[in-house]
């Protein structure tokens, strides 16, 4: 595992003495994980709070740990813990941080195709917030993360066929509802490119 | 063959009979819907087998299989180009990455948490919260418990020195009913044995604690021992072998209020106060500050809480 995984080795460092490891593996993901965090409870404050909690978790375990799957399975299934947690408190939900909106830069030619991207982003992430809990964190973690089913079954604490249906499931839900939503059908639709893609 | 058999025989036909209603029906479905991976069960399979074909989550056989199949199915092939884009989009939500800045921010933050962390688990084993799903809950309670000590601590030391400690400056109080009211206990023997006759004449003759406190002029309440005198007569002419301190008496409050600091003479009081009447009185203002001393009860129910078998 050590190996094959770098993350696992800037753990077991850190494990030995070297505090410079953890660093590196905030330095490598704390990114994906705040936007993640953020997508999960849809709120940068609390967001920004979770990822501080899930670090300070994984320095904790510092003498506990065991590589006994990918660093990232490890960190994700804390972080995911912490989010679905913090989402069975009854509390107003915030949207967005301004990072995560879309502005139209100055300078640019195509105004109009800017503001029509952000607002099919903005649909987007309005119908992805819509989802399940669970079909979101399956579908985000697949298909923005890359992680694959095995590790989103390891995040969720479930087998390789359910996290197949929730992504399913998620990613079905999603295109009906972008062609429901009249937001002029989904971006980046290209038979073209299908049909390249498949000879 | 016995009945039983032959009824046996019988069902058997009747859900063949079924089995082939069934088939026509969702044969039919197909024809009427002219959707191009068939019924709803059939559609919901080959729909999940798109999505792990986009993650590349399929066997490589099942993948070229299903990749043949859309050469021959534009519409299958555009519900995968659905599929995808909708994928697409949702990568680049996740391409947005958090400032630099901010999450060096965060990241101090993090490091004071984690030397705040550090300090007082030196010489504590840590709980392990790395697997548990509950740990708001679990964040609450340490936290708690590292002030509940102290002020339960500070709360029962003011609550001792009220019942128990008399300072010197009620023996030359020129009142007669203070010197009568100095030994401040609950046994009536004790109480008639040390006080002067006419104490005893107002304890025994006395029935209700108003009548008590009635002759007492306001001017006799100087200090916070005075008004600690008042509650023991109180209990003194109602349930001698008890005493309990009703810490929101309104009397009670003005005179603590007047020691520490609100009260006109609290000067020259703070002034001849000695160092346990001080501590007292700055150990009641913290208390306030917690609102402990409201909240006794809420106090007690801490403390129960965050007794070792919740952990």
């Amino acid at each position: 595992m050590e190996e094959a995984d770098p993350d696992v080795a800037l753990m077991l460092a850190f494990q030995a003495g070297d505090d410079s490891a953890f660093d590196g593996l905030y330095h490598r993901w704390a990114g994906p994980l705040l936007r993640y965090l953020e997508r999960m409870v849809g709120d940068t404050a609390t967001a920004e709070e979770l990822l501080q909690d899930a670090f300070l978790r994984v320095h904790r375990a510092r003498e506990r740990y065991e590589p006994r799957a990918r660093f990232s399975t490890f960190l994700y299934r804390i972080a995911t813990n912490l989010a679905l947690n913090e989402l069975k408190r009854p509390r107003r939900r915030h949207r967005h941080s301004e990072e995560n909106e879309y502005p139209v830069r100055d300078g640019q030619p195509d105004v109009e195709a800017q503001v029509e991207t952000g607002r099919r982003r903005a649909t987007v992430e309005r119908l992805l917030d819509q989802l399940p809990e669970r079909q979101r964190i399956a579908l985000w973690l697949s298909a923005a993360e890359g992680h694959s089913y095995a590790e989103v079954a390891q995040v969720l604490e479930t087998t390789e066929k359910s996290v197949k249906a929730l992504v399913h499931r998620g990613r079905s839900a999603l295109v009906t509802r972008m062609n429901e939503s009249g937001s002029g059908g989904i971006e980046g639709l290209s038979l073209v490119a299908v049909s390249e893609s498949l000879s | 063959m016995s009945g039983g058999e032959g009824f046996r025989d019988s069902s058997v036909v009747s859900l063949s009979l079924a089995q082939l209603k069934l088939k026509e029906a969702i044969v039919k479905s197909k024809d009427e819907s002219g959707h191009p991976f068939g019924g709803a069960v059939e559609d919901h399979e080959i729909d999940t087998d798109l999505s792990a074909l986009l993650d590349g989550e399929l066997a490589e056989d099942e993948a070229a299989r299903l990749r043949l199949r859309m050469t021959h199915s534009p519409k299958l092939a555009e519900r995968f180009a659905e599929l995808g884009a909708i994928d697409g989009q949702i990568r680049r939500l996740g391409d947005q990455a958090p400032s630099p800045a901010r999450l060096e921010a965060l990241r101090e933050r993090l490091q004071m948490r984690i030397d705040a962390d550090a300090a007082p688990a030196a010489g504590a084993s840590d709980p392990d919260w790395t697997e548990t799903s509950g740990t708001d809950e679990a964040r609450v309670l340490p936290l708690r418990r590292r002030w509940i000590g102290p002020v339960a601590t500070a709360l029962a030391a003011g609550l001792a020195f009220y019942l128990f400690y008399t300072p010197g400056e009620l023996k030359d109080s020129p009142t007669p009913v203070l010197q009568a009211a100095q030994p401040v206990v609950p046994d009536e023997a004790v109480v008639v044995e040390t006080a002067p006759a006419e104490f005893e004449a107002i304890v025994q003759g006395i029935a209700s604690p108003q009548d008590v406190v009635a002759p007492l002029a306001p001017e006799a309440f100087v200090s916070p021992e005075a008004a600690m005198t008042e509650v023991a007569l109180e209990e003194a002419a109602t349930t001698p072998m008890e005493v309990e301190i009703d810490l929101e008496a309104p009397q009670v409050e003005s005179q603590l209020a007047e020691v520490s600091g609100t009260s006109p003479d609290a000067p020259s009081l703070l002034q001849n106060a000695n160092e346990v009447e001080l501590a007292v009185v700055l150990e009641y203002d913290v208390l306030m500050d917690l609102d402990v001393i409201e909240n006794l009860e809420l106090l007690q129910r801490l403390s129960i809480l965050d007794g070792p078998e919740t952990l």
